[in-house]
């Protein structure tokens, strides 16, 4: 999200700032970086132009996948803004290195894109070794409780979850089926026991993945599938929210995939610290704050969840 | 005044042929359909491999079977409610979509998860007490209009509940907490079976198949109940209370399914019309023929939505393209004088 | 019990109206008779019909039908005793004639049951009485205005009551069927059913009635067998207007005469 590129920037402590309302998992972690989120007001995210104007700011930091209308009122009103959309690890790249010339701290920007490309270049070193013929077909399958209802969901092709998976050495199976090119788009379990991959991972943005985890383990129907036999359907690792979207920590999802579906390739491999040194490079936290975060870590590693502030209480739906 | 008597029954005989064709083609349909999906492939898969492969088997039973039941009750339900709305109202142009009912259902049910959480009872009982409640303010308010003639009245009035309702049901998702359960507004708009498990399909089941079974019963009495009240009233009829038990049935059957598979429109007013054209206005076979024909429409559309494309289709989308160029069809073309 | 009906002191009174529609209005309806029921426009006619069916409820009075209070009848046997053939009635259904001749069958078949063969003799039998039936088979919408009144008729027939109201009856009809409707009418009145129907035209009434009733402001002006009421003096104060009769051919003739001359 263009605030996690924004925070990296240690000097985003002092600036001025309204930011909106995240709505998925716990919350965000921003706090932790500035005390002076904490009580910040939050914005709605569907904020319109007018009002983001009253903040008078000096840089205005959009999503492309919600906001192009806004950017151009933006524009008409003479409000400095970028639109990142950070769906690629070449479009983190380049996008931070832009966000560093708007902020005017372009060395930072190039040291942040270093440390990015040397977690990626040391996935993809590993992974360059493998037959190409013999991948294994990996599936990312977002479970979506509304309206009393579980769907589930995949991403579309272009989307950094699809990235990820295929730099991860895994074959995604749901491309090049015709779906929709900007949303989620639901499946049945049909059609997941029809491509029956040898990998799952369930990503879930509002409710802890884990959850469905129990469910989909005790359920009859699931039981056929390859993946469920070789207990290979896990969740997305996630703290506070999830790994798996283009959130900064989009990086970690990809190592930690990497090294679940190749482990003889990564041995050794330690979520947990890697996932402090990651907060420790990109964004300076300093320890404790860093003990806090891996306390709510889920997914990716057994460890209990303990969360640290919970706005929402979304109940786990089992899957019926 | 024998040839008058052989003529009637030979249309008697015609139709129930017709519904004996209706009932057969469902049952066909319904076993087809559980070889149709996407599982090993997109497509019919022959029946043989049924006994090979243990998840195909599990497939058909876990997750179509309930699905394809689910397809024959809502589609029976939604063509059998617009059959029975159309005859009280004496007006071939409502449904209870029309009217509001669908939407007060969809937002009974909205508002119930939002305040207290998922809980299958809550939301039917929800569902079928704002779509009654949608139903008699449409009446109410038709009586009131001062503007055009009753059929008039009573679609004006249903336009305006149902653009309550749909609008109050948009309100709930900008209001709702989001982190809650209530963020996607198109499942109750569009409509969908994706959701379906024996569990919530058996949980409608009951209710809704009384309800057709007394829309049913009644089916002769609809066309006394279809003229003007004093004329019901005259020939021995109380008009009022039959009208009140008839439209509360088709409400509950239809709010109840709502609650389940969200909003599913056009079925209740193109059905019943295309029965009508089949089997001639006495509802004594139209209204069978209606609840067949619906049951099979629905079955088709959820069949093509889960098959066609590895992601689903809407099925609001499929049956309002589908049905709203059915009845582009049938108004283009007039028979002799006759209406509906 | 020689009266079909015995009305008295009926009153009634729409809401927000200034005058009452039926003022402490008495009449009797002797069996058998063929009743002709005269009165200006808005006198109240069609409101005295809708209480008889006891479709609206008088303020004061009280009706007597075939000797028990009117109150006393479930609905299915006022079913099976009066039935209505209103002035004008529109489908919105294209039910085929014989369906919808068979809608008065109803009071004799329960609320879920389905009609029977005998039901469907009874009907028939009442489309021949009417001369429409090769029309079975043919959708009510395409029936003239004159086809339209006969299958009513024929629908009031298949009840098999003993007392037939009828609103207007040839009101819109052209001289040929309004010469089939009195003819059934006065099949029917040999057959022994009583008929009282409503009309604005004293004529009509003169020729096929019996007995006679002039209501006028809601109250009974005079009634009587048609010899005795239908005067000259009777029906200009009903209609404010000077009016004659004639005899001609053992026929009575009303006609307006001209005023002020």
């Amino acid at each position: 999200m263009p605030a996690d590129a924004f925070f990296m920037f240690p000097e985003a402590d002092a600036m001025i700032l309204a930011m909106s309302k995240t709505d998925q998992g716990l919350g965000d972690f921003y706090n932790l970086i500035s005390p002076k989120i904490r009580d910040s007001k939050r914005l709605a995210q569907n904020a319109s132009a007018e009002e983001i104007a009253r903040y008078a700011p000096d840089l205005v930091l959009l999503k492309s996948s919600n906001f192009e209308g806004t950017a151009n009122k933006l524009d008409q009103l003479g409000i400095v803004n970028f639109t990142m959309e950070l769906e690629s690890a070449e479009a983190w790249n380049s996008e931070l290195l832009q966000l560093g010339k708007l902020l005017g701290k372009e060395e930072r920007a190039q040291e942040l894109v270093e440390l990015y490309v040397k977690r990626n270049q040391m996935v993809r070193e590993r992974i360059e070794t493998l037959d190409h013929e013999k991948l294994p077909t990996v599936l990312v399958l977002q479970f979506s409780v509304v309206d009393g209802t579980t769907a589930f969901e995949v991403c579309p092709d272009s989307w950094i979850q699809t990235q990820m998976v295929e730099t991860a050495g895994g074959v995604p199976v749901w491309t090049d089926s015709g779906l929709a090119s900007n949303a989620w788009s639901k499946v049945s379990f049909e059609q997941i026991a029809a491509w029956n991959p040898d990998f799952i991972y369930i990503v879930s943005y509002k409710t802890p993945a884990d959850k469905f985890l129990e469910a989909i383990y005790s359920d009859f129907t699931w039981k056929s599938l390859r993946s469920t036999q070789s207990r290979q359907i896990k969740a997305m690792p996630s703290d506070l929210v999830s790994f798996a979207q283009p959130d900064s920590r989009w990086i970690l999802a990809l190592q930690w995939m990497a090294a679940n579906l190749h482990p003889a390739l990564f041995p050794g491999f330690d979520m947990q610290s890697e996932v402090a040194s990651f907060y420790r490079d990109f964004y300076h936290l300093e320890d404790h704050l860093i003990e806090e975060l891996a306390r709510s870590l889920q997914g990716g590693v057994n460890a209990p969840a303990m969360p640290l502030q919970c706005p929402c209480n979304a109940p786990a739906m089992p899957l019926q | 005044m024998n040839i008058q008597s052989n003529q009637y029954h030979a249309r008697i005989k015609r139709n129930r042929l017709l519904i004996s064709t209706c009932g057969g083609l469902l049952v066909v349909l319904a076993f087809v359909t559980l070889l149709v999906g996407r599982y090993p492939k997109a497509g019919f898969t022959p029946p043989a491999r049924i006994f090979n492969d243990p998840l195909m088997r599990n497939i058909i039973v876990n997750v179509r079977l309930p699905r394809v039941v689910l397809a024959i009750l809502a589609g029976a339900i939604l063509a059998g409610a617009g059959f029975v709305f159309q005859m009280l109202f004496s007006n071939p142009l409502v449904e209870p979509g029309f009217l509001g009912v669908s939407q007060g259902a969809a937002f009974g049910a909205a508002l119930v998860i939002i305040v207290a959480g998922y809980s299958t009872v809550l939301v039917q009982i929800s569902a079928t007490v704002f779509g009654l409640l949608a139903l008699a303010l449409s009446y109410i308010l038709a009586r009131h209009f001062r503007f055009g003639g009753w059929m008039l009245r009573l679609v004006l009035a249903g336009i305006a509940v149902s653009a309550i309702f749909s609008s109050g049901l948009a309100m709930l998702k900008l209001v709702a907490d989001p982190t809650r359960d209530l963020q996607d507004i198109t499942f109750w708009m569009m409509g969908g079976l994706w959701n379906s498990t024996w569990t919530n399909t058996l949980s409608v089941l009951p209710v809704a198949a009384v309800s057709l079974a007394i829309l049913v019963a009644y089916r002769w009495r609809l066309n006394v109940l279809s003229l003007n009240d004093r004329t019901a009233h005259s020939v021995g009829l109380s008009p009022n209370r039959d009208k009140l038990l008839l439209l509360f049935v088709a409400t509950v059957g239809t709010t109840v399914v709502i609650s389940v598979t969200g909003l599913v429109g056009w079925i209740g007013l193109i059905i019943p019309h295309l029965a009508r054209r089949l089997f001639g206005s006495d509802s004594r076979h139209a209204l069978p023929g209606a609840i067949l024909m619906g049951a099979i429409f629905l079955l088709l559309c959820d069949t093509i939505g889960r098959t066609m494309l590895a992601g689903e289709i809407p099925l609001g989308l499929l049956t309002s393209i589908i049905g709203a160029t059915i009845f582009i069809i049938i108004l283009t073309r007039r028979r002799h004088g006759a209406n509906l | 019990m020689s009266t079909a009906c015995t009305i008295s002191g009926l009153s009634f009174r729409y809401q927000n109206a200034k005058t009452p529609a039926l003022d402490s209005f008495s009449l009797e309806i002797p069996k058998g008779s063929s009743m002709a029921l005269l009165g200006p426009n808005g006198a109240g006619k069609s409101t005295l019909m809708d209480i008889m069916l006891r479709w609206k409820t008088p303020t004061d009075g009280t009706i007597t039908l075939f000797g028990h209070p009117l109150q006393s009848y479930s609905r299915k046997e006022m079913g099976r005793l009066v039935a209505l053939v209103p002035q004008d009635e529109n489908s919105n259904f294209a039910f085929s004639a014989l369906d919808y001749v068979l809608f008065g069958r109803a009071p004799y078949l329960g609320d879920i049951a389905q009609p029977r063969q005998e039901d469907i003799d009874i009907a028939l039998d009442s489309l021949r009485q009417v001369g429409l039936s090769s029309f079975a088979e043919r959708p009510v919408t395409s029936l003239s205005g004159g086809e339209h009144q006969l299958l009513l008729l024929a629908r009031a027939i298949a009840q098999r009551p003993r007392l037939m109201l009828l609103d207007e009856p040839t009101s819109a009809l052209d001289p040929a069927n309004t010469a089939k409707v009195l003819a059934i009418l006065a099949r029917l009145h040999d057959q022994g059913m009583t008929l009282f129907f409503t009309t604005h035209d004293p004529s009509m009434a003169a020729e096929t009635a019996t007995h006679v009733a002039m209501l006028k402001d809601g109250r009974l002006l005079s009634s009587g067998t048609m010899q005795k009421t239908m005067t000259a003096e009777s029906l200009s104060e009903l209609y404010d207007t000077p009016m004659a009769t004639l005899s001609h051919d053992s026929k009575l003739f009303v006609y307006r005469t001209a005023s002020d001359s």
